[in-house]
């Protein structure tokens, strides 16, 4: 938990810090930028960006853009390019932001989608196709494997853990319905586990929150 | 048709991009069971192959739902998709803008996130397996398989290598 100095520093840079330099056309070419260059994933590119050559963020600041990318649903990294913009632009810089994002490159993927259709059932090309899914399926096993390594060795993770992967990847259920049922519980059950950790909190602002 | 098609893809992508915390990688195994399962738009093989090239190509993953709804309907489905996948997070942004909320420490956030990694975990060791399951009986793949594992996780190389040599593997006629 922060305490009073870096509680008062964290409101402070979040607070709109308007930049006119950096107008939403500026943003709207740099998330370009950044999505362009995402080959495998976008967030790699845009922490280089952000942080080491535009310093936009500082490591920190990034850090915590992610993490509230991460909370709120869909791409982690356009809902970053969308509070990053309007904190330097306003709504015009999270707008152009935003389409930066995905304009450009939705070209590029529908030019691979109508090579897909024209070329993909040639035996050469499906043959390439062939061999590059097997080392996809590859990554996605890894993937999972190293994600895995970040549950804390308790019972209670692994249970929601097992439960989403016997849902969605065994019995193929609907995502919809298997969010629904055990993500509330899920949150109900860490919301329970943080109560100390806020009543901490509290104690130590002295109710200021 | 079409219509139903545009329109169900609409809703479909929209709350799966509302339930999507974590990142929309997670949401791929309920993708696959949409359009391979629910609607057999493409084979289990045909969604294996547009989900390798989405990780190819330059740009945002997420994209592989702008191919998809190319692929189903043309420009009209591209767009349609596209912009489903991207209203929840634009509003939830907008939300949490105008509430002043951009804490990532606050304790709302911080328990969803904690909350919810798990969940996320199980989703991705789902993908894992649907993408797996694709590969039934071909032992080839499946040994480039194990050894791609073995390779991201033992070596540094960059995964877009391994892709190409998997690539050259393919064409020349190993799997």
């Amino acid at each position: 938990m922060p305490d009073d100095s870096s509680a008062a520093k964290a409101a402070a840079s979040r607070a709109a810090v308007l930049r006119p330099d950096i107008t939403a056309w500026v943003l709207y070419l740099t998330f370009t930028r950044i999505s362009l260059s995402g080959f495998g994933g976008t967030l790699f590119w845009a922490r280089r960006k952000l942080v080491d050559d535009l310093k936009w963020l500082s490591e920190a600041e990034f850090a915590e853009y992610y993490a509230l990318g991460q909370v709120i649903p869909g791409a982690n990294v356009f809902n970053m390019a969308v509070l990053l913009g309007h904190r330097f632009a306003g709504v015009r810089g999270a707008t152009g932001a935003g389409l930066g994002f995905f304009s450009m490159p939705l070209f590029v993927v529908i030019g691979a989608a109508v090579l897909y259709q024209n070329f993909g059932a040639m035996p050469l090309v499906n043959k390439a196709l062939t061999g590059m899914f097997a080392v996809v399926v590859g990554l996605t096993i890894a993937n999972a494997y190293k994600m895995t390594a970040g549950l804390p060795r308790k019972w209670r993770p692994w249970i929601f853990t097992l439960l989403t992967f016997a849902a969605v990847g065994a019995l193929r259920w609907p995502l919809v319905w298997v969010m629904l049922a055990l993500a509330p519980v899920a949150i109900g059950f860490t919301w329970r586990e943080t109560a100390a950790l806020a009543a901490d909190a509290r104690a130590r602002d002295g109710g200021a929150r | 048709m079409q219509q139903d098609d545009l329109s169900g893809m609409f809703w479909h992508y929209l709350l799966l991009a509302a339930l999507a915390v974590g990142g929309l990688g997670s949401v791929i195994p309920d993708i696959q069971r949409y359009v391979v399962e629910q609607n057999g738009w493409f084979t289990a093989r045909q969604f294996g192959e547009i989900y390798a090239l989405s990780q190819v190509i330059p740009g945002p993953n997420v994209l592989i739902v702008t191919m998809l709804g190319w692929l189903v309907s043309g420009w009209q489905g591209a767009l349609v998709v596209t912009i489903a996948l991207f209203i929840p997070g634009s509003m939830i942004c907008t939300m949490v803008i105008r509430a002043g909320a951009h804490n990532p420490e606050a304790r709302v956030a911080v328990t969803v996130r904690r909350g919810l990694a798990p969940v996320v975990i199980g989703l991705s060791m789902s993908t894992a397996w649907v993408m797996f399951s694709t590969l039934t009986g071909d032992w080839r793949a499946a040994a480039v398989t194990l050894l791609s594992v073995v390779l991201v996780l033992r070596t540094r190389l960059n995964p877009l290598w391994l892709i190409g040599m998997g690539a050259a593997v393919g064409m020349l006629g190993v799997v």
